[in-house]
């Protein structure tokens, strides 16, 4: 299936040119610093610009499969014929999924990169930053164009890794370290890493049993498959790498506290690369999982929906209620994969990239201008002095909570309507639509109580007072993500799942939910009508539970550092026992063996004599058995 | 019995004797005569084998040379008289005498080895060892080198010697 | 004869060199011990030259072997010499300060 060269160009230009960047930066070191901030996001303007161009010549639409192959491709060394095995070859490839979301990928990615040149301009360490953004895009934008479970696998290791250089960055900054972000990174890399290893099982797991790991090959094979028990421990574990990533329950808690990082960076994490590989994942592989794992993933998404939503609408910081949202609207997306809509749940992801985007540099915006103020207690009042920022946040809020005619309404609109069509089932189904409805009246809550009080009422910090808007390095892409979460469920190409009998009443349903939690936000927090403090009292415990984020992150510090301590010492009891035991073993032989030939070498050299002889005698003992004596 | 079996008999006899002898006796300027004897011997074993030029010079560099030499350090060197050790020598000697025994039984097991029927008659190989020696594509080079061989032992013995003469030479 | 008879006057002259060098207790007896494995192997290439048919090599590396036994001897000599004036001995056993004890 080769292809003009343009049109492999363009895509390969995608990844490339940040990975150039990249390279450049990193070979460059402190000489290229300077140059940075505008390499890397010139690097990602073309990227995204190749991305939109490939996305408007849509070359992989008329190739039976609907695959578009660059003209290169790479064997594995289980080589059968010098092309390697079909199941294990790297390939430049482009189907409906890498083509719709690239342009949402491209565009965040860069404009992340122009609002990082401003937000970072008094950072010591422009360098290891940008080059860190741009391995970032690459990473995600290849983790997109390969058709390979193995290679996608690699793109997911180095976007762990990214993203655990730049959520840490803030701790190396040679003026003011901070170990908070050192412990964040190393929280998220490890949280993941559960993940990691558990979809690394899985593709053992699932090359023993289909004898590939390509994404086509092996929906064609899982189809005929039925679900016998490999396959079930296969897409558990796959499903398991999924929640690593995208942060799903029970393993979130890397991700609010991935909030340490530069906040542009939780814009990149939040809305277009990290945690939507495990959509992606889930996405790409829902066509083998078994029925009995697409349930689980159902589950687990509502159940993380409705508990990051209650989580989200107590936290006290701008960032983190962004945070538990993002984590919130995961849910919705693996959700959705449960449900059989895997198509929703990209849609979703898609919209959800460019307002959450939208929403995170509205944040950074605040707290650029606030001096790193970004405590709720501490904001209030920025309507009049940051009213482009406002206006982003507002409307992308209202995106995020589904509002009517906005993009995030048609993503929210499609998961619910096919949620609402499984409910009938009763069950598991019927538990997996009420959570997320009950999510879905959270989302407002939360959003508007996070706008309302930033935003409205009197400045409640001296810095709030004194706030103003900043350079058109923020105030564009504001502006530009603002109407994008607008008007992006205009150019969605991917078939949606549609559930005609429910679409309506999801539609109702969802819009009255949304409204009324902006009311009750309004009600709330922006006219003094309802006091909070009530409010919060009458839901009692369930309050205090959700502001320790139900107990998970005490719950995990009290369980695991005993248990790794535990196992710790019985590693430690084998090591200084049986290896140390042999490797001590090992040294004594030599050691008793040496003195044995020492007495062997007293430098007398009538000694060696003797021993010549007796080699001789070996010798000639060799050769009269050999035969060949005389 | 053929004279050539009777002059084998004979100068092996000296040989392995004087080198038994040597071996065992306990006086080292009794050794060294044994030795003379062992190599007259072998010198004669040449004449039988046809090397006659061999065999002249064996008498000549051996007998008349590296024995004197050896006779000048007996002298040089007070004798310390002294015999084997005995549990040594004995160790010695049945390490040594095992090969032996195995390689006779070997050489005895393929005695047509080195048929004696179709031996050429014995020439003079004065002529020839002398051409080969000195031409370019035969043995010249090592022939050079043997010299240089010669010359450097020369010095290297002179120095030594000289150098253990006078205690208080360079350190 | 066969040329089996040299090799086994060779083996002789051989092995009596070799039981003197491992065990006399003079360094002139260990060199003369030398000087005796020396005559065995130069015996051994006459002899096999002798038996191969034509040629002389086996003369000829005879040649070299007397050569080498001359300066291994000068030199020899003059080392015994050496040992005899800087320890005052001629016995091996008194010569091994790089050993172990």
């Amino acid at each position: 299936m080769m292809e003009s060269l343009p049109m492999a160009a363009w895509v390969l230009a995608i990844p490339a040119l940040p990975a150039a960047a990249w390279l450049l930066l990193v070979l460059g070191g402190r000489r290229a610093a300077p140059a940075a901030p505008w390499l890397a996001t010139s690097a990602a303007a073309l990227s995204a610009l190749a991305a939109w161009v490939v996305f408007l010549e849509r070359p992989w639409e008329g190739i039976p499969g609907g695959i578009w192959e660059g003209p290169w491709s790479w064997g594995f060394f289980l080589s059968s014929g010098g092309d390697g095995i079909a199941g294990l070859r790297a390939t430049l490839s482009l189907d409906a999924i890498s083509g719709a979301l690239l342009p949402m990928v491209g565009t965040v990615a860069f404009l992340v990169h122009l609002f990082s040149v401003r937000y970072m301009r008094t950072d010591p360490r422009p360098g290891p930053y940008f080059a860190g953004l741009a391995l970032f895009t690459a990473s995600m934008a290849g983790m997109l164009l390969v058709e390979n479970l193995l290679f996608f696998f690699v793109f997911w290791e180095l976007m762990g890794f990214c993203s655990w250089l730049l959520i840490g960055h803030d701790s190396l900054n040679p003026s003011s370290p901070r170990p908070e972000a050192a412990r964040a990174a190393r929280k998220a890399f490890l949280t993941t890493r559960v993940g990691d290893l558990a979809l690394l099982l899985g593709m053992v797991v699932l090359w023993k049993g289909f004898g590939t790991l390509s994404f086509t090959e092996l929906a064609a094979a899982g189809g005929s498959a039925g679900s016998p028990p490999w396959l079930l421990a296969g897409g558990g574990l796959l499903l398991l790498g999924a929640m690593g990533k995208s942060a799903q329950f029970p393993l979130h808690v890397w991700l609010p506290d991935a909030m340490e990082g530069p906040t542009p960076v939780s814009a990149m994490i939040h809305a277009a690369t990290m945690v939507a590989a495990g959509v992606i994942l889930l996405v790409r592989s829902a066509a083998f999982l078994p029925d009995e794992i697409l349930l689980a993933a159902s589950v687990v998404g509502a159940l993380t929906a409705f508990f990051a939503g209650t989580v989200a609408l107590v936290s006290a910081d701008l960032k983190k209620v962004l945070a538990w949202s993002t984590i919130s609207q995961l849910g919705f997306m693996t959700a959705a994969v449960g449900v059989g809509g895997p198509g929703a749940a990209l849609f979703h992801l898609h919209t959800h990239g460019f307002f959450k985007a939208g929403l995170f540099l509205a944040a950074g915006s605040v707290i650029l201008a606030c001096h790193h103020r970004q405590d709720l207690g501490g904001l209030g009042g920025l309507r009049r002095r940051m009213p482009m920022t406002w206006v982003a946040t507002l409307v992308c809020a209202a995106a995020l909570s589904g509002l009517p005619w906005l993009s995030g309404f048609h993503s929210k609109e499609a998961i619910l309507s096919l949620a609402l069509d499984g409910a009938a089932l009763g069950g598991l189904p019927a538990l997996t639509a009420c959570l997320l409805f009950v999510a879905a009246a959270l989302t407002p809550v939360y959003m508007f109580r996070m706008v309302f009080l930033t935003f409205h009422g009197e400045a409640r910090s001296t810095e709030a007072r004194e706030a103003s808007e900043d350079s058109w390095l923020v105030r564009l892409p504001l502006a530009v993500l603002t109407v994008l979460a607008v008007v992006s469920a205009r150019f969605w190409l991917f078939p949606v799942e549609e559930a005609p009998a429910s679409e309506h009443w999801a539609g109702v349903l969802g819009t009255t939910l949304a409204l009324g939690g902006v009311i009750l936000a309004g009600l709330l927090f922006l006219l003094p009508v309802l006091s909070p403090a009530a409010f919060a009292r009458f839901f009692g415990p369930l309050t205090g539970l959700a502001r320790e984020r139900w107990k998970f992150d005490a719950l995990y510090a009290a369980t695991f550092p005993p248990l790794f301590r535990l196992g710790g010492r019985a590693v430690d009891g084998i090591d200084s026992r049986l290896v140390d035991g042999l490797a001590h073993g090992i040294g004594r032989m030599a050691e008793a063996g040496g003195s044995a030939f020492r007495k062997l070498h007293r430098g007398r050299i009538q000694t060696y004599a003797l021993l010549t002889l007796a080699g001789l005698l070996l010798l000639s003992v060799t050769l009269l058995l050999q035969g060949e004596a005389g | 019995m053929t004279g050539e079996v009777l002059a084998f008999s004979l100068f092996s006899a000296m040989a392995v004797g004087g080198a038994g002898l040597a071996l065992f006796h306990r006086s080292a300027i009794h050794s060294a005569f044994a030795l003379l004897a062992s190599f007259l011997g072998v010198a004669g074993l040449y004449l039988n084998l046809g090397a006659d030029f061999l065999a002249v010079t064996q008498v000549l560099l051996y007998a008349g040379g590296i024995l004197v030499l050896y006779l000048f350090g007996l002298m040089l060197v007070p004798p310390e008289g002294e015999a084997p050790r005995p549990g040594r020598r004995a160790l010695a000697l049945v390490l040594a005498a095992a090969p032996v025994a195995i390689f006779l039984i070997a050489f005895l097991a393929r005695s047509s080895w080195g048929d004696p029927s179709r031996l050429p008659e014995p020439e003079g190989t004065v002529r020839g060892i002398g051409l080969a020696l000195l031409t370019p594509d035969g043995w010249l080079v090592p022939f050079e080198y043997a010299s240089i061989l010669l010359l450097a032992a020369l010095v290297g013995a002179v120095h030594l010697a000289r150098r253990s003469a006078p205690k208080d030479d360079s350190p | 004869m066969s040329l089996v008879a040299y090799l086994v006057v060779a083996a002789l002259l051989m092995v009596a060199g070799l039981a003197m060098v491992a065990s006399r207790r003079s360094l002139i007896h260990v060199l003369i011990g030398l000087e005796l494995v020396l005559n065995a192997s130069a015996l051994n290439f006459v002899a096999f030259d002798r038996y191969s048919g034509g040629g002389q090599e086996g003369q000829l590396a005879a040649l070299f072997v007397i050569v080498v036994a001359a300066a291994e001897a000068a030199l020899g000599l003059a080392i015994v010499l050496h040992a005899y004036s800087s320890k005052g001995s001629i016995r091996p056993d008194d010569f091994r300060s790089l050993g172990d004890s």
